[in-house]
Order: C-alpha cells, then structure tokens, then sequence
C-alpha cells in the first residue's frame, strides 16, 4: 500500500503490503487528503475512516495473477467526507468485491466505478451496499463490465437510504458488454428507499458490440477491426480520467488493450 | 472531377421494398437537394449509399468514378470518398473528437505518407472555429453528451476534416437553432468546389438559402418522382406534395395492415410468432 498526501506527488506506486506489514486500517484525518493504491489484495476486510471534511481515493488493481482474489472494504464517512473507490480488475479466475460503504454525517460522498473484466472461466462478483443515514449524502457507483469466452460477471448493487437521510441522491449504473455467446453479465440493482425528498436512480445497459456504433466509425474510414477496438476500450477509458498517475494508468491501459484486443 | 451514379437502385428492409428504382447521377462542384414527404426512402436511400447494414440491395448500381460501390466495405467506401452525415450520430464513449478524427485520416493514408501533427492541429482548430464550437467540444468523447445541436456540428467538423468527394447529409438542418444553421449552411458550401458534390437531405427551405443549389429532386413512393430547380422547393413549400401527386397521377400507398403494438404485446399468439 502506498499513503500519499496527493495524487500529484505519487511518483511511485508499491504493493499493498511492501510499506505496511499486515495494515487492514486506512484513517484519513480530519481535512487530510490521501491516494492509496492497493494492487495485493487478500481476504483482509480493509476498514477505511475518513473523518470530518476527509479525502480519500482507494484504487484497486487486481491483474488476475492469483486464482482467488478478494476486494473487501467496510468504509465510515464523516461529515463531508468524500471518498472514490476505483476498482480495476482483470481475471481470468475469480475475483470477488465486497463493499460497506456508511455516510454517517451530513454531506458525505462516496463514488465508486468499477472497470471489470473478465475472461476465460472467470467469475467475478461485486457486492456493494452503501447506507445513507443523514442528510445530504451522495452516492454514484458505476460498473463498465467486460465479460469475454466463458466469463461471469454478478453484480448486485445497493443503496438505501434512512429515513431523515433528506435531500441525499443515490445513483447507479452499469454498462456490461458482453464479447462471446457463452460470457455472461447479471445486474442486480436494488434502491430501498425510507424519506420522500430524495433523488435516487439506476441505468443499465448489457449487450454485445452496437452494430450502429461499428457503422458510424467504419463510415468515417475505420476497418471494422479498428472500429471493435475503439468501442470496446470505450468501456476502459472513462475509469482512466479519474487516475492521475501516468504510470499506473499506462499499465491498466495496456494490461487492459492486450487482454481485450490480443488474446 | 468525380461523378456518383445510382442506376435503378431497389432497396428492402426486413423484407419490405423501400426503394422502387431510384435513379441519380451526381457530380462534384454540385449540390443536390432531396426533398419528399416523410417515411418515403430518402435517408434509405443515403444510409444504402453508405452502406448500413439494415438495408439490402436487391437491384440496381451505385459507381463511383465507374467503381462499383456495393462491392465495398463501409470503410473502403468512406476512404474512396463518401461521407455520411447522420441525423442520429452514435455516443463513441472513450474516444476523443480530436483523437477520433486523427485515426480516421491516418486511415486514408498511404503507407509511406507522412502524418503532420502541426497542420492537423491548425487545420482542427480552424475548422472548430470556422463552426464557432465551444472549445472544449473537440476534445470530448465523440458526440457524449452533446446537445442535438453539438453533434450536427460535430459531424461537419468531420466532413471538414476528411474532405470527402461527396457528403450525403441526412437531415443535417434538424436540431439546430438559426444561427446555427446559417454557420453549418455557409460552411458546407464553403466546400463546393470540383472536388466536393453534396447530396442534401432535408424538409425545411432555410438551410437552402446558404446553399447553391443546383438540382432539386423529389422522392416519392421509393422513386424520384420529378426533378427541377429551386422553382421546385417555392412551389412546394407553397402547395405540399399534393400537387405532385395530382399532376403525376400517384395513388396513396396503402399501409398494409399491422397488428396494433398493445395487440402485439397482449396476445399470447403475437408473442409466439415473434419468437418463432
């Protein structure tokens, strides 16, 4: 794991575990700002605290070296406390994503977007539950999913929000793309929803590559080899925009290109 | 000079004949306008020139230069010279304007042919500003968020760019407010020259008056139905396609008889059928 006080200073990135021997605890103080980036991810449930006015990005990068892989996190946010959790993985294994998210205080935030991608026999399974208990707070998760050959992608998202949770939103939208006839996207979302003046909402769209997207490129010149290969890295890049590190984002790029475009 | 014909063009979709044997002959340094009423063929007509997928020849030519079009993929049809400007442009998440365009033009370039990124970059600039787009618009994903306007204007910054032999622009005045329509319509025919021709889809007279047009066609039943001047659009513009009709002694065409989309969903029998 690597603690930076800003994503701009991050010069670079160490494993998980390389800096802190058996940390499972990540708390951001009181109007601190910190990036972590975990690329070792065992069956450790990381428990993250973020006080009053606290910034935190978590990045997770799993390149789908190990058979099974875990991704489990319990977060507490305080009042006005933002946290983004960006979720890169690719498998050909298994690979499963649990996530508490709590907004305990007024004006808390929490974005999480996950990049997933799975291929071969792989099975990956996201479940994230985020709690609003006061007012004011905001949730965004999205998913990009990517399900290759006999891949398997479940995704079970949810979001509540309390009653006095007033003027909070909660969003959630997946886009699944699926590249073979046996590959496999399920989405569940669920919103229980317990106050009136609340804005809350989820979009999903799972399919195979738009036909009318490959025509609008192709009639611009594009072979349909090169037009396939812009739609489907499509699904990666948005994920990118968020990570400032041109290293880490090179690698995902590029780790993401040959998995999707080369084997 | 290039010349772009379409000799006795018929065209299906699922199995229903939209085009009836369209014939055509378009020449660079030209603008031809078809006009006719709704749901008559005239973006079948571009989409099947473009080659979209939807649609299936079933008689007919198209040539370019005496180059048989159908044979071509969509792609190979694009870099000999054919442009579509769509009424819906897809959302390419992903993939910048600026980034896309590059990609287009490298794909019309010969093997040894250099790629000079300055005057691509003064070229873009140019052409963004000659369409007065916001700034930040080239450098977005391709038509993401755009407003109907934006992506009207985005798809002749392409045009711009890849400078075509011919542009088919489909409906390419829908969307955009007035001042809009006067920068498209002068920059479109800003590029009338002998190496640029434009097949001009539309319904509305305004986008005209920035245009030289030198042929009006109308289209009709899945044919072009009579061909003319500007005298043409006044008259219709005054009197509708009525007096066509009459004058030609056209009949309506019966809409075959559909079950309704309530019937459809609500009978057990309809569901059957359209899973068989």
């Amino acid at each position: 794991m690597t603690e930076m006080p800003n994503q701009v200073k991050m010069k670079q990135l160490v494993d998980f575990k390389s800096n802190f021997l058996n940390l499972s605890n990540i708390d951001i103080k009181k109007n601190q700002t910190k990036v972590v980036v975990n690329k070792v991810l065992t069956e450790d449930n990381i428990k993250i605290n973020l006080d009053e006015n606290a910034t935190l990005t978590y990045i997770t990068f799993d390149e789908g070296k190990n058979e099974h892989a875990y991704n489990y996190f319990t977060a507490n946010l305080q009042k006005n406390a933002t946290l983004k959790i960006y979720n890169v993985i690719t498998t050909s294994f298994h690979h499963n994503i649990k996530g508490m998210v709590y907004l305990n205080n007024i004006g808390a935030s929490v974005e999480i977007i996950n990049l997933l991608l799975g291929t071969k026999n792989a099975q990956i399974n996201s479940d994230i539950d985020i709690y609003h208990y006061q007012a004011n707070t905001n949730s965004n998760l999205t998913n990009y999913a990517i399900a290759k050959d006999f891949a398997n992608v479940l995704l079970n998202n949810n979001a509540t929000i309390k009653k006095f949770a007033s003027s909070s939103v909660a969003h959630q939208q997946t886009k699944g793309l699926t590249i073979s006839k046996d590959a496999k996207i399920k989405a569940l979302p669920n919103l229980y929803i317990d106050e009136y003046d609340v804005i809350a909402g989820h979009a999903c769209a799972i399919g195979s590559i738009n036909k009318d997207d490959l025509f609008y490129l192709m009639s611009r010149g594009l072979s349909e080899a090169e037009a396939s290969k812009i739609v489907v890295m499509g699904y990666v890049r948005p994920i990118l925009d968020h990570i400032v590190d041109q290293e880490l984002k090179q690698t995902i790029e590029q780790v993401f290109a040959n998995k999707l475009l080369n084997e | 000079m290039s010349k772009l014909q379409i000799k006795n063009l018929h065209v299906e979709v699922e199995g229903k004949e939209i085009l009836k044997g369209v014939n055509l002959e378009l020449n660079t340094n030209e603008f031809h306008v078809i006009m006719g009423p709704n749901g008559t063929g005239k973006s079948t007509l571009v989409s099947t020139i473009m080659g979209h997928y939807k649609y299936k020849v079933t008689e007919g030519e198209i040539l370019l230069d005496g180059q048989d079009v159908l044979k071509m993929s969509v792609d190979e049809r694009s870099r000999k010279g054919l442009f579509l400007a769509m009424q819906y442009p897809s959302e390419i998440e992903g993939v910048t304007n600026s980034d896309f365009i590059k990609t287009a033009l490298h794909a019309r370039m010969d093997k040894n042919e250099k790629f000079s990124l300055i005057k691509y970059i003064k070229t873009f600039e140019k052409a963004t500003e000659d369409l007065k787009m916001r700034l930040d618009l080239p450098h977005r994903y391709v038509n993401v968020g755009f407003s109907g306007g934006e992506k009207k204007r985005n798809e002749i910054l392409q045009m711009k760019m890849l400078k075509p032999k011919f542009a088919l622009l489909d409906e390419i005045d829908s969307g955009l407010d007035v001042d809009a329509l006067k920068i498209v319509g002068e920059n479109v025919n800003m590029m009338k020259s002998n190496d640029f021709g434009a097949l001009i889809i539309t319904h509305y007279e305004r986008l005209l008056d920035y245009l030289s047009i030198d042929k009006v066609h109308i289209l009709m039943q899945g044919k072009i139905v009579i061909s003319g001047g500007m005298e043409l659009i006044t008259k219709i513009d005054k009197e509708g396609y009525e007096f066509i009709k009459e004058e030609l002694g056209l009949e309506e065409e019966q809409e075959e008889n559909k079950r309704g989309i309530i019937g459809t969903c609500a009978v057990k029998g309809s569901l059957g059928d359209r899973n068989a």
